[in-house]
């Protein structure tokens, strides 16, 4: 993301300031920042879901704001996943056809080797395993926990084997048991290979994450490298998120 | 179907949201219904008169004549026409309706001329119900079929002819004379009959012709009066014969076409509505399907899957109620003429129609759900997406009432035009109590003398005028010569409808009928030349008028006093009698002395009863249909409204507010709106409304018609609307007291 502005209303009040930011392949970093300070805006810029006024994001060395709808939702569909706070989650869906929803669509597009729709349930059924939902297959939303239906959301994004997971929240409502497990399974993820971003207020998820940035008024103020997750640092390196917090007094 | 994940969606958004469901396919169902009955009704009546008037050998061009006829001058004429391919003299035997009984009712109020005739040597034969040939034995007779019913007669029956007893063999369709609207009815006797019972009435000739195809009627008309050939009558064409036949149920088609129309127009407008507020209800899940990259034109075809279902179900059912529809509704058309002889084409016509209204619709749910690409995944997930403006809403209630109120209001004001005393006026005939016909005879310029005197000397007159009808020869400006069949006489009492400039005044001024002033080009203050005696005589035209008689092709010429000329073709008075006088004892008086005395409301009845009988109908049947239509359509759109407003309804019971208190607000915001409704639709259903009429009663010749309006009529109409629409109101906002405080704090349980 080079010099990205990004300003709302007809004031053109900024939400994002000249901001610069990079992460590399299989790197999970996290957003930290008040309320207002541009971390859901710099989320939405880097998915493609909202342009900036100016600047450049830049996926794969790919310039994604001059890609069309089409071609955003296209990249957003088979190359990100995109983790929510409120889960958004179609109501009218089960769990299962929830998270094969975008793998379908993805095969729809595709030319050749089209995934059946048995193949992709399989698949579902198997990331269910994995993060330690299996089972909830044909329940309805509203007929599980936050913490399993965040991790059914979870699901959903990975289900195209996406290259970067963006997070927005994706602990926020969820209670401290299930926030943990959650963060293990982007940890998880990540150590697989993904990239992960993940805007939070919470320090423990951010200490979680090898590079933490910390967002005020629309720009980048801070920065701290942790390196790779290991459970045994877990609350060493939460210590020292709230110390560098501290320090600067965010 | 296959059980993929996308059909899932389908279903269950279906479940969801019943009541958008059920309402949509039933839009969809009542447009394809009406659309499609039309388009049977009119297939089937266009191919019937088709067939019947192609198996009966209908003629083109056909001379009513009473008097002495040349039939060595007419076959000459017909040798020597390349165009003629047929011609026949058929003889009709014209009877007083005095002398007929049918079973055990006499014909006596019948305003047709009754009279027997026999069957058709070549051509114009009349036909039996399966379309046959009647072939009709000695002392029996066929009766037109439009008596069955009217005079209750049923096969056996007893038909008396003055003295003379003949059985009824059957029932006959006439192509000619089958419609109420044309003025006289053919019975069919065999020809020893015929000859037995001449000596009871009076006989005319039909001088019919079959031409070759494409032959100008105009030029072959212009031909036959120059060659000075029998014309003592009116003139018929192919043309005019069918145009009879198709109006009488025609009137009733084009209504139902015109509600199709508005139902329509009503339904896109529910549909809009239902759809909108279904996006905006579901812009969260847009939002999150545009955020996990579900482009939008999928996300338009995951939404339009469900509607084109909708659609093609609606359209399925509309089609069944529609066939269910067609027979009730054209058990009188059919019986006046038959089934189309190709029975496939109005199923074609019916699928061709339902696909039609099916693609519209859903051409325009995939407008409307282009809104959807106009939503952004941000601003869809932050439920940013507007509820549409509040006065969006409430003008399409004002939109859908005024459609109704008009659609109310122009069978009801068609019924009272066409039953108003004026509307003779457009059948060019005087706003008159009497007419009396004087026919050309051996002894026509005594009686008319006769009666002349009479009617000058008669106390019982309140105000009286003479009229004679000829063919006169006239020149036109740029040379061309013509006959003209102009009425003569003092134009300015019992005026007909003017549309442009005013009645002849004054000798050396004339009027022409709409159609002929259209096909000739004349207009008010153009000159034509007319030879009434020896010399032709500059004659001015003031004036334009509606005249839907004689083919409608007429003109009227002023003057003061009428001779006694020999060649004028007929004569006729129009009387208007004081108070009190006595009724019965005028029309004696005048039948004795030769002419005959029509009461022209009854004349009206008889001519224009069948059509004024379901005109009437479906006035009935369509403010029955509109007021449900109010009522659910504004139900539907309150119901919608307070589904949109829910989270405030909530916060405002939250705060303190009683449902009553809601109600009675939003009762207040609908009651301007739907008042509006009725007025526009009132003002537009006597303005357009009356435009649509004219348009289509321009076409017959009845240039300039204007609505007469009942208020009370129009008043009532508004009410029952009203009503509709306030009851309508009341109903969809009883929803706002299942709308609990707490929502607002913990969301719907």
């Amino acid at each position: 993301m080079e010099e990205v502005i990004k300003t709302i209303g007809l004031c053109k009040e900024n939400i994002l300031f000249n901001v610069n930011f990079s992460m590399k392949k299989g790197e999970m970093a996290a957003v930290m920042g008040p309320s207002g300070s541009g971390k859901s805006t710099l989320l939405y810029q880097l998915s493609g879901m909202d342009r900036p006024d100016e600047g450049e994001v830049l996926f794969d060395g790919d310039n994604i704001c001059t890609y069309s709808e089409d071609k955003s939702a296209d990249m957003r569909l088979n190359k990100m996943g995109f983790v929510f706070q409120q889960m958004n989650m179609l109501p009218n869906l089960n769990i299962l056809d929830n998270i094969i929803l975008p793998a379908h669509q993805s095969q729809k597009t595709k030319r050749g080797g089209k995934k059946s729709e048995a193949v992709l349930r399989n698949e579902a059924a198997i990331l269910l395993k994995k993060v330690g939902i299996a089972g909830l297959e044909n329940r309805k939303i509203t007929e599980v926990s936050g913490g399993q239906l965040q991790r059914a959301c979870i699901c959903r994004a990975m289900m195209n084997h996406p290259e970067l997971l963006l997070a927005d929240e994706p602990t926020g409502a969820l209670n401290k048991a299930a926030s943990e497990e959650i963060m293990e399974e982007f940890v998880r993820l990540n150590r697989e290979g993904m990239s992960v971003l993940i805007v939070t207020h919470d320090s423990k998820v951010a200490g979680c994450c090898d590079r933490v940035l910390y967002m005020v008024d629309g720009k980048i103020s801070g920065e701290c490298v942790l390196g790779k997750y290991e459970i045994s640092q877990k609350h060493i390196r939460e210590i020292k998120v709230s110390n560098w917090l501290e320090k600067h007094g965010w | 179907m296959k059980d993929n994940i996308y059909w899932r969606m389908t279903k269950e958004s279906w479940g969801r949201d019943r009541f958008s469901t059920v309402s949509f396919t039933a839009f969809v169902a009542i447009s394809v219904a009406m659309i499609s009955l039309t388009a049977m009704l009119f297939a089937n009546l266009t191919g019937a008169i088709d067939h019947l008037m192609e198996v009966a050998r209908t003629p083109d061009f056909l001379q009513m004549h009473a008097g002495n006829i040349d039939t060595d001058k007419l076959g000459e004429f017909a040798l020597n026409r390349p165009e003629v391919v047929d011609y026949q003299i058929i003889r009709f035997l014209n009877l007083e309706n005095s002398i007929l009984m049918l079973g055990e009712e006499s014909l006596l109020d019948s305003t047709q001329d009754n009279g027997i005739s026999i069957q058709g040597d070549g051509f114009d034969y009349m036909v039996g119900l399966n379309n046959e040939l009647a072939i009709v034995q000695p002392g029996e007779v066929y009766v037109p079929v439009c008596y069955e019913s009217m005079y209750h007669v049923k096969i056996g029956d007893d038909m008396r002819i003055g003295n003379r007893k003949l059985t009824v063999a059957g029932f006959i369709r006439d192509s000619q004379m089958n419609s109420m609207m044309a003025s006289s009815k053919r019975f069919l006797v065999c020809e020893e009959d015929y000859e037995n019972l001449r000596s009871l009435g009076s006989e005319e000739y039909l001088i019919e012709f079959l031409l070759t195809e494409n032959t100008d009627t105009n030029a072959f008309k212009t031909a036959y009066e120059d060659a000075n050939l029998p014309m003592n009558g009116p003139t018929i064409t192919r043309p005019l014969i069918k145009m009879m036949n198709t109006l009488s149920d025609g009137i009733m088609i084009m209504i139902i076409l015109l509600i199709s129309v508005l139902v329509l127009l009503i339904s896109l407008v529910c549909i809009r509505f239902m759809l909108l507020t279904r996006v905006v209800s579901e812009a969260g899940e847009v939002g999150m399907l545009k955020a996990i990259g579900i482009s939008g034109k999928d996300i338009r075809n995951m939404f339009l899957r469900r509607y084109i279902w909708l659609v093609i179900t609606g359209a399925g059912l509309g089609m069944v109620i529609s066939a269910f529809l067609f027979n009730p509704l054209s058990s009188q058309m059919q019986k006046l003429y038959g089934v189309s002889a190709n029975g496939f084409s109005r199923y074609l016509y019916a699928v061709l129609s339902a696909v039609f209204v099916g693609s519209i619709i859903a051409l325009f749910v995939l407008r409307i759900l282009r809104k959807l690409n106009e939503m952004t995944a941000l601003k869809a997930l932050a439920g940013k997406i507007e509820e549409g403006k509040k006065n969006s809403n409430m003008l399409c209630i004002m939109l859908v009432t005024a459609i109704a109120v008009f659609l109310v209001l122009i069978p009801s004001n068609l019924y009272s035009t066409l039953s108003s005393p004026e509307f003779v006026t457009y059948m060019g005939i005087g706003n008159a109590e009497i007419r009396m016909d004087m026919r050309q005879g051996e002894e026509a310029g005594e009686d008319f003398e006769t009666i002349r005197k009479a009617l000058s000397e008669d106390k019982d007159i309140k105000e009286y005028a003479l009229y004679q009808t000829s063919l006169l020869p006239v020149r036109l400006a740029d040379g061309t010569a013509m006959n003209m069949l102009m009425e003569q006489g003092d134009h300015r009492s019992f005026s007909v409808i003017y549309s442009q400039g005013c009645a002849p005044a004054r000798e050396g001024e004339a009027a022409l009928s709409y159609l002929l002033s259209e096909e000739l080009g004349l207009y008010p203050g153009d000159e034509i030349f007319v030879k009434t005696a020896e010399e032709y005589e500059k004659c001015i035209i003031t004036g334009i008028y509606s005249d839907i008689t004689n083919g409608g092709k007429t003109a009227k010429l002023f003057a003061e006093y009428l001779d006694n000329e020999e060649n004028v073709m007929w004569r006729i008075a129009y009387v208007t009698l004081t108070d009190d006088a006595d009724r019965e004892d005028y029309t004696a008086r005048y039948a004795a002395k030769g002419a005959e005395v029509t009461d022209i409301a009854s004349r009206v009845q008889g001519t224009y009863g069948p059509t004024l009988n379901q005109v009437w109908q479906v006035s009935i049947l369509v403010k029955l249909v509109s007021s449900l239509i109010i009522l659910l359509v504004i139900m539907m759109f309150v119901r919608m409204m307070i589904a949109n407003r829910r989270n405030m309804i909530s916060i405002k019971k939250a705060m303190g507010f009683r449902s009553l208190d809601i109600k009675k607000s939003f009762w207040k915001s609908c009651a301007p709106y739907t008042l509006a409704g009725i007025i526009f639709g009132t003002v537009c259903g006597c303005t357009l409304g009356e435009g649509i009429c004219g348009a289509a009663l321009k076409s017959l010749g009845a240039e300039g018609f204007r609505f007469t309006y009942n208020m009370w009529s129009i008043s009532i109409n508004m009410l029952v609307v009203g009503f509709a629409a306030i009851l309508a109101v009341y109903l969809g906002s009883n929803g706002i007291k299942n709308i609990k405080a707490v929502e607002c704090c913990r969301g719907r349980e």
